[in-house]
């Protein structure tokens, strides 16, 4: 095994991390302030990713195409937060995250209905081959992924960060009721916070499909797999926590692969997930959650 | 009392059903409803009685019919003999795989089952050594208990009735012991299940392993009379199928979940072969139910009112404060 082999493979390790990480950023984000595994999330960014193609199908251009599919997926989010979370927010844990179950399988089913079951292409945006750097060629295309998940992670960190909004959303990540006491719209919050997850995740969808050049109704569970690992990794509830995951993951299954073959590539999600639960419930970088009850 | 007429009744209809039924097509859909209420009690046991959700019971029902089929084939162990076995091993897997999840947030566990199912279909479908892979199994021996085989759909019907009727029994004698009283104050409030010295983490180790016992069981049944083993059969779609019967049929109910059974398996198995619609369709229909039913019914179709209390009685009063835009609401 060569120097520019694993070079290669850790650039695609980092591409497809950071893929994760956006779609980890929309589970994270929920269950940091509604302790509720948001089962739906899959599915909603797979059809988000889907109208996208749909739309590139009907001769959109490709950005438009994906800004709206984007949008159809944050709408979607909101949809599915008013229908089938609002009325059990306060209902003990297992009953939104069943309703939550139930949601992501009426919008998996109706995209079947739409698209049919079988796994599609998806346009090669961003082109493949390999550019020379220093003497030594990297693929093109991840580096692309890369510097796009990037800038999607830094323009949310810099909302997050800096905007009232994002002030607010911090502030209900810490206590939703104290929040509300002083004056913040959880109404308004909540569904915004599941759209701005469904937007990043439509996004990162998107470039998994490019990546692996297939778009299928059941793309949104495996997705769910693996950015779960990646949020769980990185701590639950920390934005940065699960795109620092999301890499990390990616370049465990980038190099267990390299090492042992392809077949160990879903076998390290899982192994990272149960060694995190064992050894650092709250994830390399979180804090530790205190049980309520 | 009641248990004696029932337990009667019952008899009388294993007995009678498959002279009664003449069409090997009912026979089919009945046994193929009758594989899946051990896998839906199973389920509720975990959801319902004990309040985790598990969303991987496709690869304990997959792990029962593997063992029990490499069993009979390979070693030529009789069946009832694998039949065990298969249960044996699926609640083994189940127990290890729910060992570290427990102990820190259960609500995890879903995800570690998700996660699980879609490893067990990458190991059945690349082992070729041991599963074939895709090709499955083909060949299974038939059941064979005490030098009787079983052959027709008839026979067929009355072991899968049998184990299934074992099977809730079983189950409900488990739920009126202590154990399964431990498992609903688990449910109901953690909390104060180990303020009152419950064993919480081996309470949810317990319902987690008797749940995927009843799935391997289930497994070992369908091996043996469909006579084939796939790996495709244990998608992940099965699985959430396998929690929906249980949540829609009735939580902490086992006439629920046989209910469930039969209504989400032998119903549009037999609209099959007029028209598939829904069969393409039912993740989203019951999916729709599902969503419906946390809102307005959590306990589900035969769900005891009993089986509602402080785990889900929250919903539908959250609905109505909801309907009436009153903006109070406390921390999840």
């Amino acid at each position: 095994m060569d120097a520019g082999y694993l070079l290669a493979q850790l650039v695609n390790g980092l591409a497809i991390g950071s893929v994760y990480a956006l779609i980890g950023v929309g589970y994270s984000m929920v269950y940091t302030i509604l302790y509720l595994i948001n089962f739906a999330h899959g599915d909603v960014i797979m059809f988000g990713t889907m109208a996208a193609l749909a739309l590139m199908g009907f001769g959109v251009p490709a950005w438009a195409a994906l800004a709206a599919g984007c949008l159809v997926g944050a709408g979607l989010g909101m949809v599915v937060e008013r229908v089938a979370y609002r009325p059990v927010r306060n209902a003990p844990r297992t009953v939104p995250m069943i309703s939550a179950l139930g949601a992501g399988l009426v919008v998996s089913s109706v995209a079947q209905g739409i698209w049919g079951p079988d796994v599609m292409s998806f346009p090669q945006l961003i082109p493949r081959g390999s550019v020379e750097l220093a003497g030594v060629a990297l693929p093109v295309q991840p580096l692309a992924i890369l510097a796009v998940a990037l800038a999607l992670v830094a323009i949310g960190s810099a909302v997050l960060e800096l905007t009232r909004w994002g002030r607010a959303t911090r502030c209900v990540c810490q206590d939703m009721m104290a929040a509300q006491l002083m004056g913040i719209p959880v109404n308004r919050l909540v569904p915004a916070i599941y759209a701005v997850g469904g937007l990043i995740g439509v996004a990162g969808c998107s470039l998994f499909a490019m990546y692996f050049n297939a778009v299928w109704v059941q793309m949104g569970q495996l997705a769910t797999t693996k950015a779960w690992a990646a949020a769980m990794l990185g701590g639950v509830g920390n934005f940065y926590g699960a795109f620092a995951g999301g890499l990390l993951l990616g370049v465990a299954e980038a190099l267990a692969v390299a090492a042992f073959g392809s077949l160990f590539k879903d076998g390290a999600s899982l192994a990272i997930i149960v060694a995190v639960l064992l050894l650092r419930p709250n994830g390399l970088f979180g804090t530790p959650v205190v049980a309520r009850s | 009392m009641r248990g004696a007429l029932l337990f009667l009744l019952a008899v009388g209809a294993v007995a009678a059903v498959p002279h009664a039924v003449s069409s090997r097509y009912w026979l089919h859909v009945a046994n193929l409803s009758l594989i899946y209420v051990p896998l839906a009690i199973g389920a509720n046991v975990i959801t319902g009685y004990c309040g985790m959700v598990s969303m991987g019971q496709a690869a304990f029902f997959g792990i029962g019919a593997y063992t029990s089929a490499l069993l009979t084939m390979r070693l030529g162990v009789p069946w009832p003999v694998a039949f065990v076995a298969a249960g044996l091993m699926a609640g083994a897997a189940g127990a290890v795989l729910a060992l570290p999840c427990l102990r820190v947030r259960s609500d995890f566990l879903s995800l570690i089952t998700i996660a699980f199912n879609q490893l067990f279909l990458v190991v059945a479908n690349a082992w070729l050594s041991l599963t074939r892979g895709p090709m499955g199994l083909p060949q299974v021996p038939r059941m064979e208990i005490l030098g009787w085989t079983v052959r027709t759909e008839g026979q067929i019907f009355t072991v899968v009735a049998t184990v299934a009727i074992l099977c809730a029994w079983a189950t409900t004698r488990l739920a009126a012991s202590p154990v399964g009283r431990s498992w609903e104050m688990i449910r109901d409030d953690e909390v104060a299940a180990r303020a009152l010295g419950v064993n919480v983490v081996r309470g949810k180790l317990a319902a987690f392993a008797v749940g995927c016992t009843l799935a391997g069981l289930a497994g070992s049944l369908l091996a043996h009379s469909l006579r084939l083993v796939v790996p495709d059969a244990f998608l992940l779609d099965e699985s959430l199928l396998i929690m929906q019967m249980a949540i829609l049929g009735g939580l902490a109910s086992v006439p629920g979940s046989v209910l469930g059974a039969f209504l989400m398996v032998g119903l549009p198995e037999a609209l099959r072969s007029s028209d598939p619609w829904l069969l393409t369709y039912r993740p989203g229909i019951f999916g729709a139910l599902l969503v419906a039913a946390m809102i307005w019914r959590p306990q589900g179709l035969l769900g005891a009112r009993r089986a509602a209390p402080p785990f889900l009685r929250g919903a539908s009063d959250a609905l109505r404060r909801t309907l009436r835009l009153s903006p109070r609401h406390s921390t999840p």
